[in-house]
């Protein structure tokens, strides 16, 4: 799973910022830092000094939210905002995503139509 | 509850539109939904007779075999007991939509679908008052999407593909994510950010990190501030979010996040950001008090393309893009290819 490879590399990148100097997130982009060759493979130097380009400065700072976010806490706050199974029984229904769908869809299959609305789409906004 | 539900077809739709519309779907909806819940017959000339929020058991004909609007389960259970009785007892000739019927919309958002864009999931949440990310996550959340077209979403990735290199994200498309995305809708419906609104120093910043061969990862930072100062704003939203009185409201976050970038392939294969801020004030149907403020996250990813996910974002009527296609100007996607 795709996803997957992008956890794979947080956590790799999570480690290699890891040490003395623990997460700073909430600042603004450092600017660019020296290029690598371009279209080359990039060697672990040249990863080790991209990431320092963008590595945590100081600690978090646990009161204020803004500072709490980096590589190395990158992976908990996502699984934490993410939603939560029991937050997404509903998609266990095949759902039709408007009612003409779900009428014809109905007709078809000569069922009855179980419809939910919403101000705001149920499976999206509401 | 979903067993019961087996019996049925499911079908989900935003209602705003169906119960105000006057094409051949929003007609049919009304017709059966003004026998329901909410219903009272025929609404009174000029008036959309209210909300018909909920969830309706009925026959394709447009027959109402039950309808209820609770959040408890047992409540809904009893309702679809209840319907399939009168879905028994109703004669095979008041059943179906008769041949030939029209229940086509004479516009949906869902036609204007970036195929080949970038199409991500919005999670919002509350964070917890301790800032634990190992907390118990607080509920309820809200989801949306966000649509960028294929151009817009190569426009994310820099054009100088070289390792290192990293540039702002376009200010059109950072708006997009802070005046529609960052938001406070948690608790329901929020007002939408006007692009005066958005801090000039808001910024995201793109770094490719790695290439191997087509293939980039990408890093994106940035911090941004959205305020409703409660003055009159000549930007702000019309139409169906013009708030009726002033609703001062700050948002800001941080952002991080990682992606994939296919340059042969012209699309994202990865995107997951993560933003973390703080949100003052209530957004009018949001749930919020005016003197409320808290800590919030979101999570960005990127949406599967498996029909459930085609929801329009919920200001896509909002968004400033000529891709959109609106009401009177829409094609239906059969007839566009």
């Amino acid at each position: 799973m795709r996803t997957e490879s992008i956890a794979l590399l947080a956590c790799l990148l999570s480690c290699a910022c890891a040490g003395p100097s623990a997460d700073k997130g909430g600042s603004p982009p450092s600017p660019a830092p020296a290029q690598s060759p371009a279209d080359s493979p990039i060697s672990s130097r040249t990863l080790t000094a991209l990431l320092d380009s963008t590595a945590p400065e100081t600690k978090p700072d646990v009161h204020d939210p803004h500072r709490l976010l980096g590589m190395a806490s990158f992976e908990a706050w996502h699984a934490h905002i993410a939603p939560q199974p029991a937050e997404l029984a509903w998609a266990s229904l095949p759902w039709r995503t408007s009612y003409a769908e779900g009428l014809a869809a109905a007709q078809e299959q000569r069922r009855p139509l179980l419809l939910w609305v919403m101000n705001g789409h149920p499976l999206g906004c509401t | 509850m979903l067993s019961a539900a087996q019996d049925f077809l499911p079908a989900a739709d935003e209602t705003w539109r169906l119960q105000r519309g006057d094409d051949a779907e929003c007609r049919h909806f009304q017709a059966m939904a003004n026998q329901g819940h909410y219903g009272s017959g025929e609404p009174e000339p000029g008036s959309d007779g209210g909300t018909r929020q909920g969830i309706y058991a009925c026959a394709p004909s447009g027959v109402l075999l039950g309808s209820v609007n609770a959040l408890d389960p047992a409540s809904v259970l009893t309702m679809l007991e209840s319907a399939q009785s009168a879905w028994a007892a109703l004669p095979e000739a008041e059943r179906w939509l008769p041949a030939g019927a029209g229940i086509a919309p004479a516009h949906r958002w869902e036609w204007s679908y970036p195929e080949g864009g970038l199409v991500l999931q919005r999670t919002v949440r509350d964070l917890p008052a301790s800032l634990d990310p190992q907390a118990e996550p607080a509920r309820p959340s809200n989801r949306d999407f966000v649509w960028f077209s294929a151009e817009e979403a190569r426009a994310l990735v820099p054009a100088d593909a070289r390792p290192g290199r990293s540039y702002s994200v376009p200010r059109a498309l950072l708006e997009r994510l802070v005046r529609f995305h960052l938001v406070d809708n948690v608790r329901g419906q929020t007002l939408p950010f006007s692009p005066r609104q958005v801090a000039a120093e808001s910024e995201m910043h793109v770094q490719v990190l790695v290439r191997e061969g087509t293939r980039l990862t990408l890093q994106f930072r940035g911090a941004t501030r959205a305020e409703d100062d409660g003055r009159p704003d000549p930007d702000a939203a019309p139409g169906d979010w013009a708030a009726p009185d002033s609703f001062p409201r700050t948002v800001s976050a941080t952002l991080l996040g990682l992606a994939t970038y296919d340059l042969d392939e012209g699309r994202f294969l990865d995107f997951e950001l993560v933003a973390l801020g703080e949100r003052r004030g209530s957004g009018w149907l949001n749930n919020r008090r005016a003197e409320e403020a808290g800590p919030i996250g979101w999570v960005f990813s990127l949406a599967p393309d498996d029909g459930v996910t085609r929801i329009p974002p919920a200001f896509i009527d909002l968004y400033e893009a000529s891709w959109i296609q609106r009401p009177g100007e829409a094609t239906p996607p059969e007839q566009q290819r």
